[in-house]
């Protein structure tokens, strides 16, 4: 997806969400936009970061190969080199017997090896799961409907309304250059309302302290909340007032320090102020 | 319409019109105010009275009854005030002007072409002919609040309201340029600020947002039946323009906000509004509702509070005494089950 190419309102929530996301001086960003859950799809994919899927710990769905339809989670336990070729060694919970009541005793967990291509061609990475739940989930129905890729990229958490989310980003864009195709279209990305799905979602009370990269819709995280967050609010809300009260509280109990436009970087603070489509704001944490 | 803007700078421009009727309305109104918290006829008229000139500010026809019970009250009543009123609020309403207003807009600002945003369709069938008779059906189209929502547009947006009832979409303007057309005499010099401030009034945003503001002004004359009842123009010499503000700020209204959300047949949630409710939890709390999903967990709605106006010390302070009508009785009877 060549950015520039989109309409310049386009380029500036997807290039500051870039720019927040990976600059580490930053941790609260607030913008006005009047299509906020647009604008976050727009930030999520600006956002978007590339990550090793091969890593210790990372959780995988794999196909069982039994005959049936099944998957099963899987767990990456070490990397082995053989003849050259790398060789994954995985965790899986083996088929208990009844009377067995714990759910992962050692002895319920079998290790096996496979190829890196194996993984890359069937594999599905969930880098959102964590280790500990992952293992002891049912094994998975999964049609062949579905459209299942590797991925390796990862993405903000988004609190908010799951299904406006996925709307929007179903939502055709109205580009003359791209007609008739939605975000969904041009990034391919999935997005759907299974655990599965490229985008999670996450509940404003899961992730207080949490040091995840949230984007948070129409919602200000608490003042106990610890980690970097790209808040959008629509100022069309019927709460706009007290939302505004919310990040100012936000600001004083966190004692963040707001940013000028000299933070910016010059090519980002040219596009930023070429358009008033949306407010921007942005924050550091004074003492860290 | 398209969902990303592109305009660089936002001009707004206030199309102010002088109309005698309007100006011996107001006077009236505020001599009457002056009384109307101890005369409650005073504050029934204004209140009805109020109600004309929003409608008549919205570009609407005046409700027939409301003038005349308007009428009926001045006639109980009276006084000299009462009398000027009576013979003046007949003049309040938009049917009287149309045609000069949307003739002189035109004349005084160069467009080719603009919106006109309307809350229904029969506010279209009402301007529709007007803009007929003028032949100027090339020039204004209609659009719907909702279309405002969530797009910008290329052309200028024409609003028939005062810019203070709009604060919220001016935040992010939905054009690059906007028209208001209201009487000269509710003008008011709003000021749309950066919304991220600190008590001190300090910008926390990375960028202010500069908006052009141009005021134009031109004359609507009343019907000639008007200088039959009013032949001396001894109206016009006292204005006192410090009591604008005072007046103007009570004429209010967000028409962008309201109703989306069906409840039953014949009840509609302002999405504008602060409601309070009882939760399925049997906790209170004030909701506002801005899609159906938002009902998940209500089980009943006891009652509204108009949000679209409110400072948040006012909302406060309305949420407080609708609370303590609906606690005392549910604390008695709480206390009555424990006895």
């Amino acid at each position: 997806m060549v950015v520039e190419s989109y309409p310049i309102a386009f380029q500036q929530i997807y290039k500051f969400s870039k720019f927040f996301f990976t600059e580490k001086g930053f941790s609260i960003a607030v913008v006005l936009s009047k299509t906020p859950y647009l604008s976050a799809s727009l930030a999520s994919l600006g956002a978007q970061c590339e990550e090793n899927i091969f890593k210790a710990g990372k959780c995988f769905l794999i196909p069982k190969l039994d005959g049936t339809s099944k998957w099963q989670h899987i767990v990456i336990e070490r990397e082995e080199y053989i003849n050259g070729q790398a060789l994954y060694y995985y965790k899986f919970r083996k088929p208990r017997k009844r009377n067995l009541k714990k759910q992962l005793e050692i002895s319920d967990v079998g290790l096996q090896a496979k190829p890196e291509k194996f993984f890359k061609d069937y594999g599905i990475v969930n880098h959102y799961a964590d280790e500990s739940e992952w293992l002891g989930k049912h094994d998975v129905d999964l049609s062949s409907r579905d459209k299942l890729r590797n991925k390796s990229s990862y993405f903000p958490y988004i609190v908010g309304n799951k299904l406006k989310f996925i709307s929007w980003f179903k939502t055709d864009l109205k580009i003359p250059t791209e007609e008739g195709k939605s975000l969904a279209d041009i990034s391919a990305i999935n997005v759907n309302e299974t655990p599965y799905s490229d985008i999670q979602f996450v509940s404003q009370y899961k992730l207080n302290g949490s040091a995840n990269p949230s984007i948070w819709i129409n919602k200000v995280p608490p003042s106990k909340f610890r980690g970097k967050a790209l808040v959008i609010l629509s100022p069309y809300l019927s709460a706009f007032e007290n939302k505004m009260i919310e990040v100012n509280d936000l600001y004083h109990d966190q004692m963040l320090i707001a940013c000028n436009a000299d933070a910016l970087p010059v090519e980002l603070r040219c596009l930023l102020s070429e358009q008033k489509c949306y407010r921007f704001s942005l924050f550091s944490r004074g003492f860290e | 319409m398209s969902y990303f803007s592109n305009y660089k700078s936002v001009d707004i421009n206030l199309n102010r019109f002088d109309y005698e009727p309007i100006r011996i309305v107001l006077a009236a109104y505020q001599e009457l105010k002056k009384t109307q918290s101890t005369d409650s006829l005073h504050a029934e008229i204004n209140k009805f009275c109020r109600k004309a000139i929003n409608r008549f500010v919205s570009g609407k026809k005046a409700y027939i009854q409301d003038i005349e019970y308007v009428k009926e009250l001045c006639r109980k009543k009276g006084t000299n005030t009462c009398r000027l009123l009576y013979r003046s609020i007949d003049f309040i309403d938009f049917d009287l002007v149309k045609y000069q207003v949307f003739e002189s807009f035109y004349l005084n600002n160069d467009i080719e072409k603009v919106h006109i945003l309307l809350e229904s369709n029969e506010g279209w069938e009402y301007h529709e002919k007007v803009i007929f008779d003028l032949g100027l059906q090339k020039v204004f189209t209609p659009i719907s609040k909702n279309d405002l929502k969530n797009n910008f547009f290329e052309i200028p947006i024409l609003f028939f309201a005062l810019p203070q009832w709009l604060e919220s979409t001016l935040i992010i303007p939905p054009s690059g340029r906007l028209h208001f057309i209201y009487p000269e005499k509710l003008d008011y010099d709003f000021k749309i600020d950066s919304h991220l401030t600190l008590n001190s009034g300090k910008s926390l945003e990375i960028f202010s947002l500069k908006n052009e503001v141009n005021k134009k002004s031109f004359n609507i004359e009343p019907i000639p039946d008007f200088y039959n009842k009013f032949p001396e123009q001894d109206t016009r010499e006292r204005d006192p323009l410090e009591k604008n503000e005072i007046i103007s700020s009570e004429f209010k209204r967000d028409p962008v906000n309201t109703l989306n959300i069906l409840l039953t047949s014949n009840n509609h949630l302002f999405t504008n509004k602060v409601y309070l409710t009882i939760m399925r939890d049997n906790s209170f709390k004030f909701s506002s509702f801005d899609t159906e999903s938002d009902l998940e967990d209500v089980r009943y709605i006891v009652s509204s509070i108009d949000a679209s106006c409110a400072n948040i010390q006012s909302l406060l302070k309305e949420q407080t005494k609708i609370m303590e009508v609906w606690k005392k009785p549910l604390r008695d009877q709480g206390e009555s089950m424990n006895a």
